[in-house]
């Protein structure tokens, strides 16, 4: 037993050093690194990155080294281009005013650890029409289980059967398969309106689910039948220009109106492993995923999701020198900035490390070899 | 016998394990009041939207005190095991060694066990009073990595009181510290589900340091 | 006769320091023998030894027959052991204790036991960490006793104890072991004590042994002295 103790005590101390060590070595020697906003400009046609060499002044420099000031994004700064009396009367030979500009910015951000998550099957359900106009906090939540969804009262988690039944028919009318597997909304009242959920079946199709007057009010969207959805985002956007984008099996970005077409862009977007942030105007969408090697930007036109430009930049920063590689095999964490597992995860193999651990393995045994037969 | 054997480690952990029932249910209570007081004030559907969309359980304030209850337990039963090297007296016993510390720690697991499953079925009843079944098992199987941390702050401090030598005790706290950071490492409810059982397993195996502490100090091995 | 003990060729070292080298000795059953030596000589650590408290660096030991590290719990309950400083459950009362040793004995006699504790004066209930030194040892003494082993091995029973409890131990010792026939293995810092206790000496020095005779003899070869001077004799004054 002491024996098995013994290797116990070893592998313990072994994954520690493979744990902590590089953990340690990488806090002491992390430095920031950021890269510049950027945004499509609807006035040259290209993309702008944000110099923040100059702190005093806004510079945008495109793709060629053209540098500008705020005007090249006039829709992103309107606010404080107006308020210069700089806010052109006119773009893309279309006229604009402020309240258009206001109406058609969107931003939505995303980020892999909402998606990597376990979360309880558990839905807040907001009366999406309220009879005082003004979004209150939802008294009701359904719960996805196999058989259907159950409805509660959450003042005093009571099922409330008949309402559960009356949603369960509403979406069973509508070809809808339990149970739920996908769902994607956002309960909260801290927006202009409230559209419910999207939802896929057991079969993968895609729903749309909201209360009205406390009664469900269920779309199917046989557009999306086909995609094979792996991820959903409600987007809630003043100008309700979509109702969500949908992300399929091979991460291709769709686009879903409200009216259930569904219009598949360029983008390919990872939502386990990319960022993702889309701010878009009038004009077009700027749509950025980043990873662990770079960040990938698309323009897109506003009003068909085309493909206008792209463009990639992969991190340029140099990549300092990991002494950890030089003395150990691999590293060992537990966790990652991209899900909210903790799971062991081995990464940076290292050839050189395992042959110097060998090495000093292969010493210590000898050393203690010799030392056991001078003692004997 | 076995009945001895237990009526031993009962006599050495009476009083304390009374203590940590008692803290442990002041903490339970303490946890059900201001459950209740939350939903007499803001309403049990603030508490909903909390744990649908936050990261938590609502249940943190409890995260710690099987770990303290564990640790602690282990140091009542075996310190006085080998103060002035008692554990002479109890390795000479006329009973097969292995099987007497397994009886021995085998009892302190059991207890353990008694108490986190008075609490956790306490605690699960008055959660099923404020929420749905699926919310309740989130709570609970996040709070599951509590409980495993008390088992293992009992196994290894077990180790850590009968090892002879400071230097393997050293070694020995290290790991203790390094599995309870990996323990709570993460708040997220749920993050554990799959490595659970691998940590259970390992814990588990963590049994084998006392047998390693014993076997040392059968060998003479000292400071 | 098979020796109830028996060392051959024990060698231990603590680190660079030796304790002892090839060192042999027996006993026979039914003898009562005294290891003495100065402090360092090795006593405790052979107890310990004999015990499977240590493993010494070569050589082997057995008690009755069975290597000291492999003991079966059969043998071990033939094995009365007294620790260094009657150590002991201190948080049992006598009671309790009595209670616990008497279900691993099965040829427990509970008359001898009890017989100490009437003299001891104490409250039934009362923990064994209240009493004092010499009411421990008695408590000690009556569970070895007690145990009705065929062996009792003492480590220095004489610690902390005023000279009454020490000749109250020695006596009933004695009169115990030869009126049941038992082999005594016992060591003590208090040579004067063993005098009248012991059948056979066994005198360490630093590294080997000294002598290992029959008590009558040894002192019939140093008329007048006692057993003490003769141990300072043979040890070397301080």
């Amino acid at each position: 037993m002491k024996k098995i103790g013994k290797i116990f005590i070893g592998l313990s101390l072994a994954l520690l050093v493979l744990w902590l060590v590089p953990w340690v070595y990488r806090i002491v020697t992390l430095e920031s690194y950021s890269t510049p906003f950027t945004l499509y400009s609807c006035v040259v046609h290209d993309f702008t990155s944000l110099d923040r060499s100059d702190a005093r002044n806004f510079r945008f420099i495109d793709r060629k080294g053209n540098v500008y000031g705020d005007e090249v994004q006039p829709l992103f700064y309107h606010s404080i281009l107006a308020s210069k009396g700089a806010f052109p009367d006119s773009l893309e030979g279309i006229p604009v005013t402020e309240e258009m500009v206001e109406h058609n910015s969107v931003i939505l951000s995303a980020e892999p650890k909402e998606f990597n998550v376990k979360k309880a099957p558990v839905y807040l359900l907001m009366e999406s029409v309220p009879v005082r106009l003004e979004l209150h906090d939802p008294e009701d939540a359904f719960v996805v289980r196999k058989n259907g969804l159950a409805v509660y009262r959450m003042a005093d988690n009571t099922l409330l059967e008949e309402k559960t039944g009356r949603f369960n028919a509403a979406l069973s009318a509508e070809g809808f398969r339990f149970p739920a597997n996908l769902v994607a909304g956002k309960p909260s009242h801290h927006k202009e309106y409230d559209e419910g959920y999207l939802l896929t079946d057991a079969e993968g199709k895609l729903f749309h689910l909201k209360q009205v007057d406390g009664e469900p009010v269920v779309r199917h969207f046989p557009a999306a039948d086909s995609l094979d959805l792996r991820q959903i985002l409600i987007t809630e956007f003043t100008n309700r220009a979509t109702l969500g984008y949908l992300v399929d099996r091979d991460n291709r970005l769709h686009m879903l109106r409200p009216d259930g077409t569904v219009i598949p862009t360029e983008v390919r977007y990872d939502p386990a492993r990319e960022d993702l942030l889309v701010v878009g105007d009038l004009f077009y969408y700027t749509v950025k995923t980043s990873d662990a090697d770079g960040e990938h930007f698309f323009a897109l036109r506003s009003d068909d999701f085309s493909l206008v430009d792209r463009m990639d930049r992969p991190y340029d920063f140099e990549e300092e020198v990991n002494l950890c590689k030089y003395v150990f095999p691999c590293r060992l964490s537990f966790t990652s900035s991209d899900d909210g597992w903790v799971k062991p995860r081995f990464s940076d193999f290292s050839w050189i490390g395992l042959v110097v651990d060998l090495l000093v393995a292969v010493f210590i045994i000898a050393w203690r070899w010799r030392r056991k037969n001078t003692n004997n | 016998m076995n009945r001895m054997i237990l009526y031993k480690e009962w006599l050495k952990t009476r009083w304390f394990l009374l203590a940590a029932f008692l803290v442990l249910a002041a903490g339970t209570f303490y946890m059900g009041l201001s459950l209740s007081k939350t939903v007499q004030f803001n309403g049990a559907d603030k508490l909903w939207e909390v744990l649908v969309s936050k990261e938590t359980v609502l249940l943190e304030t409890l995260k710690y005190l099987p770990l303290a209850v564990g640790g602690l337990l282990a140091v009542v039963q075996f310190f006085p095991e080998t103060a002035r090297k008692r554990l002479k007296l109890t390795l000479h016993l006329p009973y097969p060694q292995g099987r007497m510390m397994a009886m021995m720690y085998g009892y302190g697991l059991a207890a353990l066990t008694i108490l986190f499953l008075l609490q956790a079925t306490v605690l699960t009843v008055s959660l099923r009073h404020y929420f749905v079944t699926e919310l309740v098992v989130r709570i609970m199987v996040t709070a599951a990595v509590w409980y495993l941390a008390g088992y293992a702050a009992y196994i290894w401090v077990a180790a850590v009181c009968l090892e002879p030598t400071w230097r393997m005790r050293v070694v020995v706290i290290v790991l203790l510290a390094a599995l309870v950071r990996l323990l709570f490492l993460s708040g997220v409810p749920e993050s554990y589900n799959g490595i659970l059982p691998w940590l259970v397993l390992y814990v588990l195996c963590g049994q084998v340091l006392i047998f390693h502490s014993v076997a040392r100090f059968k060998e003479g091995l000292q400071d | 006769m098979t020796p109830v003990i028996s060392c051959e060729h024990l060698t231990h070292y603590y680190g660079k320091r030796k304790i002892y080298e090839d060192l042999n000795f027996e006993v026979s059953p039914g003898r009562i023998v005294g290891l003495l030596g100065k402090n360092g000589t090795g006593k405790t650590t052979t107890i310990n030894i004999l015990m499977g408290y240590l493993k010494p660096r070569s050589g082997v030991c057995r008690i009755f027959g069975e290597e000291v590290q492999h003991v079966t719990p059969a043998t071990r309950q033939r094995i009365a052991l007294l620790l260094e400083g009657h150590v002991q459950y201190s948080y049992m009362s006598i009671e309790q204790i009595e209670r616990f040793y008497s279900a691993f004995y099965p040829k427990w006699n509970r008359d001898a036991y009890y017989g100490l504790m009437e003299k001891l004066k104490v409250a039934p209930g009362q923990k064994i960490s209240r009493m004092s030194n010499g009411q421990r040892s008695q408590v000690a003494l009556g569970l070895i006793l007690a145990q009705n082993a065929d062996l009792l091995v003492l480590d220095d029973f004489s610690l902390g104890l005023d000279p009454g409890y020490r000749r109250l131990f020695c006596e009933y010792l004695r009169d115990y072991a030869k009126a049941e026939g038992k082999t005594v293995f016992l060591t003590s810092h208090i040579i004067q004590d063993l005098e009248k206790l012991v059948d056979e000496v066994i005198i360490m020095d630093y590294g080997n042994i000294l002598v290992q005779k029959e008590a009558a003899a040894l002192m019939g070869e140093y008329p007048g002295m006692t057993l003490e001077d003769i141990f300072i004799e043979l040890t070397g004054k301080y």
